[in-house]
């Protein structure tokens, strides 16, 4: 497999670049491409000393690694998309805070230009393209107008589904390969906790149906969505009162909620704590390149352009099932018909964002 | 050899390698890779080559599609200095044979010159020569087929 990462000199893309070759996904004779995502860049020898370095660091086994500012000229199998602005993380400046259609805005002539570019070379072997930068769901929709949607992944539901299985493991004193779950909906505020797809190893039955419920601490799926947007109104309000210690004392805070909620809120204070998300981010992108270089079939929850499959519209995070690329929706037997309901309106509610930012 | 591919169309990809080790390695490991099979590879360092530089001549039957993208993916290896997709008719391409010195119904784009009472030397175009070849009207082949591209410029090696 050859991967191109776009945006690979920003912080997200340096460290999918560097865990890519630093874990061995790539053999010699398989190319990585680094693409820069910005023909304007002040640094535009970057990616000239990060190939480099990377040789310097790993010698032993190491890909061919390319470089170049030519959306033209990827050439991957798989692309990784991480070019884009994204929040600024000084917890100053929350106050200042860019919303999410100034990054919608800011990003959607980026997302044009790269789906074009890649499309242009590749009308009979499209390849897969997975989306990092945000809103990912802006991005899954753009790529999708240029590419198969079988071929177009976006990575926020991948990482909050992660997060979900790590919250629940921690809080039960497991390692996170014991749990399985799925975080669906729109990465961000309208994430969608997938509680009926939760198992956990060693668990079943009743043990698993109170453990579940002792978890969720009598929140209810319908209504996560009022009570996420309360959460997040008092854990901003309290990291603009105080810029300096408030992403720590917003940590301890979100500490105190129940799983779900601590998914969608704890990226807050450690993105502006200024660690920003990177190293889970990365990790979750090198987890799904890997399962796609290995052709494994594999079940994923991520951004996927739904054309009405459990009667969904729009591209929000799902359960998937990969085969080299999308092959088909995990039916939703095993859903409530709340989780249904959520994942229904929140289609709709991205579709109806990506309208207002694209005016289609 | 039984190529799976072989009902495709016929390329040739004509490749200015950097010449140090490895660097075929490279441009193969590209086309295996791929499940692509070289029908031809023809390649010499900077000393052999008419130009100074390195190059390879690489034939290989695939989709349109497919040998573009192997191509593209070619011009981004660190050990090439350019590549090119060529088609098999393309009037910079040379393909010559030793064939028998007898009687045989020679088309007009190929050049039959005798080099000896037995033997005689054909030159044409990849497709034309591999047409006549395969028409039973040519003579018997003596050795292997033998590719060459024309240099870009008429000037000697600096």
């Amino acid at each position: 497999m050859d991967i191109s990462v776009i945006g690979a000199s920003g912080g997200c893309g340096r460290e999918i670049v560097t865990r890519l070759v630093g874990e061995g996904v790539l053999g010699r004779g398989e190319l990585l491409q680094l693409v820069g995502g910005n023909p304007a860049s002040s640094r535009p020898s970057y990616l000239h000393g990060l190939r480099a370095d990377l040789q310097d660091a790993y010698a032993e086994n190491i890909p061919e690694i390319d470089v170049t500012d030519d959306a033209g000229e990827i050439v991957g199998d798989i692309v990784v998309m991480t070019a884009g602005a994204t929040f600024p993380t000084d917890a100053a400046r929350v106050a200042g805070l860019q919303s999410r259609d100034d990054l919608a805005r800011a990003n959607a002539s980026l997302f044009e230009h790269f789906a074009v570019a890649v499309a242009r070379n590749r009308k009979g072997n499209p390849p897969v393209v997975i989306v990092v930068s945000n809103p990912v769901e802006l991005g899954v929709h753009v790529f999708c107008r240029h590419l198969p949607r079988e071929c177009v992944l976006g990575m926020g539901a991948f990482s909050d589904s992660q997060r979900f299985r790590w919250e629940i493991a921690s809080q039960l004193g497991l390692g996170r390969q014991r749990v399985h779950a799925a975080m669906a909906g729109e990465h961000g505020l309208g994430m969608v906790p997938l509680w009926s797809t939760v198992r956990i190893h060693g668990m079943q039955g009743d043990e698993l149906a109170s453990t579940i419920a002792r978890l969720r601490d009598g929140t209810l799926s319908a209504d996560f969505p009022a009570r996420l947007a309360a959460e997040h109104s008092a854990l901003m309000a309290a990291m603009m009162a105080d810029p300096i210690g408030g992403p720590v004392k917003a940590l301890a805070r979100v500490a105190e909620l129940p799983p779900d909620l601590r998914v969608a809120l704890k990226p807050f204070p450690v993105h502006y704590s200024q660690a920003k998300t990177i190293a889970a981010t990365a990790s979750a992108t090198v987890d799904l390149v890997t399962a796609l270089c290995e052709g494994r079939a594999v079940e994923v929850c991520a951004q996927y352009q739904h054309c009405g499959e459990l009667g969904i519209h729009g591209p929000i995070g799902n359960r998937l099932i990969l085969e080299s690329a999308v092959s088909r929706v995990v039916p939703g037997d095993d859903l409530s018909d709340e989780e249904i309901a959520l994942l229904q309106a929140c289609g709709q509610r991205c579709q109806n964002k990506i309208r207002e930012w694209t005016h289609e | 050899m039984n190529s799976p591919t072989v009902d495709y169309p016929l390329h040739i990809l004509a490749i200015g390698l950097h010449d140090r080790p490895g660097a075929v390695h490279s441009v193969s490991d590209v086309f295996s890779g791929r499940g692509l099979q070289m029908e031809a590879f023809y390649g010499t360092s900077d000393k052999l080559s008419a130009d100074g530089h390195a190059s390879a001549l690489i034939l290989f039957h695939a989709s349109p599609d497919r040998a573009c993208l192997v191509s593209r993916v070619i011009r981004r290896l660190s050990c090439v200095r350019t590549a090119e997709l060529l088609a098999a008719a393309d009037p910079r391409l040379v393909m010559s044979v030793l064939v028998a010195n007898e009687v045989a119904t020679v088309p007009a784009d190929i050049r039959l010159t005798a080099l000896d009472g037995k033997t005689a030397l054909a030159l044409g175009s990849p497709a034309a020569m591999q047409d006549w070849l395969a028409s039973g009207k040519a003579p018997r082949r003596l050795g292997a087929l033998r590719l060459d591209k024309a240099p870009e410029q008429d000037h000697p090696p600096s």
